[in-house]
Order: C-alpha cells, then sequence, then structure tokens
C-alpha cells in the first residue's frame, strides 16, 4: 500500500524512465474500479460476503477472486468477444448483496463458484482498458490493487457481524448494494 | 586548540568553493535513478513483489539465508551488466517469473531451502538485469543505487507483508501474492 501511495509521487525522481506514463497508467488503472460504481458495490460485496461466511471464506474470496478475475481481464486485453458484460457486472452486485443481505450460508464451493463467475465479467471490464493505457502494467497494477482494497474494506465492514447490530448493518449494506445491482439492471442508474 | 577552528572558519569563508561536502560524490543522478528504478518500472517492482510475499510465506530459518543470497546475485547479475552491457531479459520472462513466485506465495508451500534459494536468485539475477546499462563516468553509483533499492524494496514489501501476516491474518501475504499473480498473468497477456 506504501508502495502503492509513492508511485505516483516519486514517479518523476527516476529520469531513466519518465515516470509520466507509468503515474498517469497506474492512477487510471486505480480508479477504474473505484469510478464504476457498479464495480465498486460488487468488489465490497464480495469482502462483506467472505466476511460473512466466516474464516475460510474471508480469506479464499479475495485470493480466488483475482485470480479468476486475471482469466476475464486475459480475454479483454486480446480483444475476445464477451456477451453481456455489463448486465454481469451488475447482476454481480444484485446477486452477492442479496446473499449478504438474507444472510445466506452457501457452501465454500458453491461461494466461490458464485464468484468466480462474477470475476470474468470484471476483469473483461479492467482488461478491455488495459491496451490503451498510457503503461499497461501500471494500470494492472493500479487496477488489481483498488480491487484489492474494496475486498478488504468488505471484510473490515463484514467482521462486525460477529455482533447483534453489527450483523443488522451488514446485512442492510448487502441489501443496499443489491438494490444498487437492480437499479443498473433496470437502467435506472 | 580555539585558534584551529577559527583558522578552518576563515579558511572556508575566503574560499568557499572548497566547501563541497554536498558535492564529493559529484552528481547523484544515476545513484537515485537507479534507487528508485523497482517504483518507476512496474514489472521489476512486480517481480520484487513476488520475492518479498513469497519471503513472507516461508520460514525464517530459511529466508535469512535466501535473502543473503538475493542480495549477492543482484550484486552478481548488476556488475555483469555493467561489464556487459544490455542484458534485459524482456517483459514477458520476469512477468512469467513474477506470475510463478506469487502462485507459490498463495500455495503457502515450504520447499527445501535449496529450492529458496534457487527461486530468489532467479528472481534477483532478473530484476538487477531490467534496468538499462549505466552512464558513462557512472558505474559505481549505477551499481549502489541499483543493487540498494532492490534490496530496500523488497525488505520493505517483506516487512509489510510479515507485519499484515502476524497483524491482520496470517494468510495476508497469500493473498498480496494473489494480487501479483494477478497482475503478471494479465501482463502475460498483453500483446507482445
Amino acid at each position: 500500500m506504501f508502495a502503492a501511495a509513492v508511485l505516483p509521487a516519486t514517479a518523476l525522481v527516476a529520469a531513466a524512465h519518465t515516470g509520466e506514463a507509468t503515474g498517469l497508467g497506474f492512477v487510471d488503472g486505480f480508479l477504474h474500479p473505484l469510478t464504476g460504481l457498479d464495480h465498486m458495490a460488487a468488489m465490497v460485496a464480495v469482502g462483506l460476503w467472505g466476511a460473512f461466511l466466516g474464516a475460510t471464506a474471508t480469506w479464499v474470496l479475495p485470493v480466488a477472486f483475482p485470480l479468476v478475475m486475471a482469466a476475464g481481464g486475459a480475454a479483454g486485453i486480446a480483444g475476445l468477444q464477451l456477451a453481456g458484460v455489463e448486465t454481469g457486472i451488475a447482476a454481480s452486485a444484485l446477486v452477492i448483496g442479496l446473499c449478504v443481505a438474507v444472510a445466506a450460508r452457501a457452501p465454500l464451493w458453491l461461494a466461490l463458484a458464485i464468484v468466480a463467475v462474477f470475476a470474468v465479467f470484471h476483469g473483461y471490464a479492467h482488461g478491455a482498458e488495459m491496451p490503451d493505457s498510457a503503461n499497461p502494467v501500471a494500470f494492472a497494477v493500479g487496477f488489481v490493487l483498488a480491487t484489492g482494497l474494496l475486498h478488504l474494506a468488505g471484510i473490515a465492514f463484514g467482521l462486525l457481524a460477529r455482533t447483534g447490530p453489527g450483523l443488522v448493518a451488514v446485512r442492510a449494506a448487502g441489501a443496499g448494494i443489491a438494490l444498487l445491482g437492480a437499479g443498473f439492471l433496470a437502467g435506472v442508474l | 586548540m580555539k585558534a584551529a577552528p577559527a583558522a578552518l572558519l576563515v579558511a572556508a569563508l575566503l574560499a568557499p568553493g572548497r566547501a563541497s561536502a554536498h558535492a564529493v560524490f559529484g552528481d547523484l543522478g544515476p545513484f537515485f535513478d537507479q534507487l528508485l528504478h523497482p517504483v518507476a518500472d512496474p514489472a521489476q517492482g512486480l517481480l520484487l513483489a513476488a520475492v518479498a510475499v513469497f519471503l513472507a510465506r516461508q520460514p525464517l530459518a530459511s529466508v535469512r539465508v535466501a535473502f543473503a543470497a538475493f542480495c549477492l546475485a543482484c550484486a552478481a547479475a548488476a556488475l555483469t551488466l555493467l561489464a556487459a552491457g544490455q542484458l534485459a531479459p524482456g517483459m514477458r520472462f520476469s512477468a512469467a517469473l513474477s506470475a510463478g513466485v506469487g502462485l507459490l506465495a498463495v500455495s503457502g508451500w515450504h520447499p527445501p531451502v535449496a529450492v529458496s534459494l534457487c527461486v530468489v536468485v532467479a528472481c534477483a539475477l532478473t530484476a538487477a538485469a531490467l534496468p538499462g546499462p549505466a552512464e558513462e563516468g557512472a558505474a559505481l553509483l549505477w551499481l549502489a543505487g541499483s543493487v540498494g533499492g532492490i534490496a530496500l524494496i523488497v525488505l520493505y514489501l517483506w516487512a509489510l507483508a510479515d507485519w499484515a501476516r502476524a497483524r491482520l491474518h496470517p494468510v495476508a501475504p497469500a493473498v498480496a501474492g494473489a494480487w501479483v499473480a494477478t497482475i503478471s498473468l494479465l501482463v502475460l497477456a498483453l500483446p507482445a
């Protein structure tokens, strides 16, 4: 995280690379999940659901999600056609948000399968932007880091589910994310 | 005895050009260029992050030797680069290595010490060869900055991963390894 914070500030110091493209690419990538409310909501929901499912899922989901996202990203980079990307992203917020809202305690394998399917869509959307970035490698660093930090934010909030009021708050957050997903799917948002 | 400092002060005032404490080594640009190269070159930074999370997942007894070997291998590769000129291993090779090491970190496998040494030495040789050749007349500064920057970045990221393992969750370095592997796999997917 420190390296991520330092990178844009020091990009100009190392004259071997101008640094400008690296810094711009990193910032573009980092902001990509954050400027898409659908992306952001779904990533936080993954962290929420993982924390809700218990100790193993809390960390298995944030490990598995980026790796599967790489597959979707590769498809986006290669310019392969993937139908319904935006629909899939919106649906991820709806489905995972609902899972949190109704306190669905799915088996780990099922949770992984659901998250993996949606990870492909998210990865595709990010990967499709990569080749056009000022620095594609820095772009990848940025959006993977932002995705991971959103998961961690979801996990941190999801840990409140250990308490009674916290559980209500977490489920309410899940419901809110599900509503956002429904809004995206309906085209209202 | 008090006359000596006064004499020095007078001499400094009369000959300010002699006060060259900040110019002893000349232009330090090549040193800082290389010191911060891992931060400005995502490919090199990624490889070093992979090494750091790998080390964070290994027992301390094996990584003490591994880090020493890593630094020595860096120095050797940097010296070879100075002597031989451009040796750039290529972004795809370094990305493939980063992906492999990142996945090793995710797996949590504790390989024998010899295997750990091979892994870190391979990473060191690649990372040290990624920067371009040194400028004319700045070889020593280039070498110091290159090896120092690589070692410091790995040490710092390793400490960060270890802190996360101790304070957040034991599997935190594995999560970081997943991120490193993901970025590396995406880089591999970029068109040549």
